[in-house]
């Protein structure tokens, strides 16, 4: 299994002279190809911050990010930017869908950008409506259809062009029950079926137990890491729950 | 800190923001103190004294600006206060009386018109003297121009704006008392619907403007009244077309797929139906106002161009008096001789009869019926006389039921030759006709006024022919002259002026042109700035609203930069929506004002092209600046700068 994503001695540092904040300190991560991680961590954790770097969208203060063997420090911004179109797929909470286009028109957007021809455009619409159940409601505008077909909508977006790796940043946030158990048990068939990499980043336990490894960040470090293995989504997510109380406890009452 | 403070704050932290509303109140309120001043100026009264009252004229414009420059910051106070709605939230959630938020702004639109008050008088000292010197240039005095204050100027200016400002300020007071604090939160787009275009909207906007186009076209000088409803046609129509037409032509467009699927077209298209959607009241009104602005400027240009070079037409003689005999010639040399720059080129005496007649019917269009008027009558041995001293060649030779016919004003397009017409002369209660040979649009001889008849004609006969009319009482004699150098007479004139009384009724081409060019040119001066103003402020409108449009899409191109599109991308989008929303009213008003102005050429007789393209290129340009102006802001706020 190739490796989708590496990333090395990560920090990132706000501030200056007397205010300096350690965001990030020290993280290292690999990513392989087919695998669902999620990413855990109270509040202000450096969730969003380990997140926004490997999405190109910022840049690490020091260290090295490599997504499909390409050192994200040695690109231009114009290259980041269709580094981004072609080898990266976002589904945010709040889904960013532009409300002034369809649900489908949505979808296509990046493959719009990609200039790439109109007929691959239908048929790849067509798939990826079906597999995501939102075929039906594709000519309907945001603000007509509920936040989970939304949710679906943004997620066909960030798959439609096939990338390399698909970052979500609290997916399930702005979705009900019902929602939020359609939204991931979708991305988890991606996962299997069509070998999707996925980075999740939640602080939601019942959203990481549809993942395959969790990686715990405390202040800006690595804390821990979990792996599913064979044990069920139920068990997974009672191992899960066990982390966090650590977490939010003191370290000192840890038994390991 | 006091009230006060904060406002100097807000103030100051705003400054770049505002920096556009205080430009152009700042270049209004300089517009307005130079007319003012002009109006009040002495030197300029003095010169123009002769002709049109320039301060009547300035005091008309002035008025006219000050009613649409109230009218403008109106609308940019209301906006702005509309804008800054959610720091009024944030003021009213802490605790601060509504009262003392609104007295906050009151005091801030204050502060910012007198700061612009200040910066506008003192600009327009400066500038005064430059404006009265192109003034004078363009009415083609050789004078040197003082530099002046005037202090009735700034008091006027002062109270004038320090009204417009209060009333602003208060109504932007009274906007903060009636925003509801959760409206104020509540996010700008609550899921907007797709803008509709009714097909039957669009057809009939189509049929509208054509029907407006079509009428101006055809239109046959008949009733005054046509003209409204060609107004009112055209001004519908474009309301409709920025409602309906063009938003089912945007979306029409997006039936061609290989293009809308092709980079940021989807995103772009619809943006731009939302846009033209809720802009299209400001944007038609900016299309009729810029086709009137342009329209205004196009004729008050044309009218230029066309009185000046109609001024050779109107006084080919350099002079022509009353003639009585010798010594009044003699005197009258004796004086031109005095200036040896203007040296006599040709003189000769004429006699002309002044007789009732009537005119042939050449009319096309029911202007006026000829009623029955006064014609002078020459022999063909006078026409020779004139025709030598004027140094043309009018060779023809009449038969005695013959005449050659002068017209002072004659246009193809309003009226039929008269070649081969009759004209008839009434004398001793007969009726001779004449059959009119040929013709020649443009007096012989310079305009003849006797007793407030204005000459409108010149019948050549035969020699036969005028002694058979011959009658002693109809007689006027006049001598023509011809000088060299005939613009540059102006001492001459005045001497001969003054020793000539008034029944020798002098007229002189030194005159003619300088009262057309005093008239002429205060008539550009005023159309040119007063069209100047309503471009800024157009301008400026479209500059606010597409802004504040920046500010509600920011996080649309957010989204659109983390999926991947590029910064020059976006900026590309950008340019191609604004071009659109600032082509369209652009270029309807300029569609309008040319079949607008065809009209006007109708009546007049020289080309209207040149001074309407000059109009219309300058509208443009100013049009473009402010074009690029806004794209590049617009990509500030979004962070799409290169």
């Amino acid at each position: 299994m190739e490796n989708v994503l590496v990333a090395r001695n990560l920090k990132k540092v706000y501030g200056s002279r007397g205010n300096v904040y350690n965001a990030l300190n020290d993280i290292d991560l690999e990513i392989k190809e087919g695998e669902f991680i999620g990413i855990m961590g109270p509040s202000g954790a450096g969730k969003t911050t380990l997140l926004n770097i490997i999405s190109t969208i910022d840049k690490p203060t020091s260290g090295i990010v490599t997504i499909d063997k390409e050192d994200l420090a040695k690109m231009s911004e114009d290259n980041l930017a269709s580094f981004r179109r072609d080898k990266l797929g976002f589904i945010f909470q709040d889904f960013n869908l532009l409300d002034t286009l369809t649900l489908k028109e949505n979808v296509v957007l990046p493959l719009a950008l990609a200039r790439v021809n109109i007929k691959d455009i239908e048929a790849r619409a067509s798939i990826i409506g079906t597999t995501l159940g939102i075929k039906d409601i594709f000519n309907k505008y945001p603000y007509e259809v509920s936040g989970g077909q939304k949710q679906r909508a943004a997620a066909a977006r960030a798959i439609i062009t096939k990338p390399k790796l698909i970052l979500a940043d609290e997916p399930t946030g702005a979705l009900d029950s019902k929602s939020s158990t359609e939204l991931l048990q979708a991305l988890s068939d991606l996962n299997v079926a069509q070998k999707a990499t996925i980075m999740m980043v939640t602080h939601d336990a019942f959203a990481a137990s549809y993942c395959k490894r969790i990686i715990f960040i405390k202040d800006g470090s690595l804390f821990t890491e979990l792996v599913k293995g064979t044990t069920t989504r139920k068990e997974f997510f009672k191992k899960i729950l066990e982390v966090l109380a650590v977490l939010g406890g003191n370290f000192d009452e840890v038994t390991i | 800190m006091t009230l006060f403070n904060i406002t100097f704050r807000n103030i100051k932290r705003n400054f770049h923001n505002y920096l556009i509303y205080f430009v152009s109140m700042v270049f209004c309120i300089m517009i307005y103190y130079t007319f003012t001043s002009i109006e009040y100026n002495k030197q300029v009264a003095d010169l123009a004294a002769e002709s049109m009252k320039v301060s009547t004229a300035f005091n008309a414009a002035s008025i006219i600006i000050a009613v649409f420059v109230a009218m403008f910051i109106w609308y940019s106070n209301s906006f702005f206060t509309k804008k800054r709605k959610k720091e009024v939230a944030l003021y009213s959630m802490l605790g601060v009386k509504k009262k003392q938020i609104g007295r906050m702004l009151f005091y801030e639109n204050l502060v910012m018109g007198s700061l612009a008050l200040v910066c506008g008088i003192l600009i327009g000292t400066l500038f005064s003297k430059l404006f009265v010197m192109i003034l004078i240039h363009i009415m083609s005095f050789d004078v040197n121009v003082k530099f002046a204050i005037s202090l009735k100027a700034i008091i006027s200016t002062i109270i004038v704006f320090l009204v417009i400002f209060i009333i602003a300020s208060v109504h932007s007071y009274t906007l903060i008392y009636r925003f509801q604090l959760i409206e104020l939160f509540k996010s700008e787009k609550v899921g907007q619907k797709q803008p509709k275009a009714s097909r039957v909207l669009a057809l009939l906007s189509i049929i509208f403007m054509a029907t407006g186009y079509y009428r101006a076209l055809t239109y046959k000088f008949d009733a005054l009244s046509e003209l409204l409803v060609i107004l009112v046609c055209t001004v519908i129509g474009t309301f409709m077309f920025f409602s309906s037409l063009i938003l089912f032509i945007i979306k029409l467009s997006k039936k061609n797929k290989v293009k809308y699927f092709k980079g940021l077209n989807m995103i772009a298209t619809s943006q731009l139906l939302y846009r033209i959607k809720a802009n299209g009241r400001s944007l038609a009104t900016i299309a009729v106002l810029s086709a009137t602005t342009i329209t205004a400027m196009g004729t008050a240009t044309s009218l230029y161009y066309d009185q000046i070079n109609g001024i050779n037409k109107l006084t080919p003689f350099s002079y022509d008096y009353k003639s009585s005999g010798k010594s009044l010639d003699e005197q009258v040399k004796k004086i031109i001789n005095k200036y040896l720059n203007n040296k006599i080129k040709s003189s000769t005496n004429s006699e002309f009869m002044l007789i009732d007649s009537k005119w042939p019917e050449i009319s096309k269009m029911k202007l006026h019926p000829f009623k029955d008027s006064k014609s002078f009558i020459i022999s063909e041995s006078t026409l020779k006389e004139l025709s030598k001293a004027r140094g043309v060649d009018y060779n023809i030779s009449l038969n005695s039921d013959e005449a050659f016919f002068f017209m002072q004003m004659y246009s193809d397009k309003i009226m039929e030759s008269p070649v081969g017409k009759n004209i008839e002369l009434k004398i001793k209660n007969k009726t001779l006709p004449l059959k009119i040979k040929a013709f020649k649009n443009g007096l012989l001889t310079n305009q003849l006024s006797i007793d407030d008849l204005y000459m409108q004609d010149t019948v050549v006969v035969t020699d036969e022919f005028y002694s058979k009319l011959y009658d002693k009482d109809k007689v006027i004699k006049r001598t023509f002259m011809n000088v060299e150098n005939q613009k540059d007479s102006k001492d001459l004139t005045a001497e001969l002026e003054k020793s000539l009384g008034s029944k020798e009724a002098l007229t002189s081409y030194y005159m003619s042109y300088r009262n057309t060019m005093t008239n002429m040119g205060i008539i550009i001066f005023l159309a040119s700035f007063i069209g100047f103003v309503f471009l800024i402020c157009t301008g400026s409108i479209i500059f606010f609203k597409q802004l504040s449009e920046a500010g509600e899409d920011k996080d649309k191109y957010n989204i659109l930069k983390k999926i991947g599109v590029k910064k020059s991308e976006i900026r590309i989008s950008i340019a191609k929506q604004m071009a659109f929303i600032f082509v369209l009213p652009l270029v309807l008003g300029i569609t309008h004002s040319i079949i607008a102005l065809t009209i006007l050429q109708i009546i007049l007789s020289s080309s209207l092209v040149y001074p309407v393209l000059i109009t219309i290129g300058v509208y443009t340009l100013i049009y473009i600046i402010y074009y690029i102006l806004t794209v590049n802001s617009y990509c500030k706020i979004v962070d799409a700068k290169a």
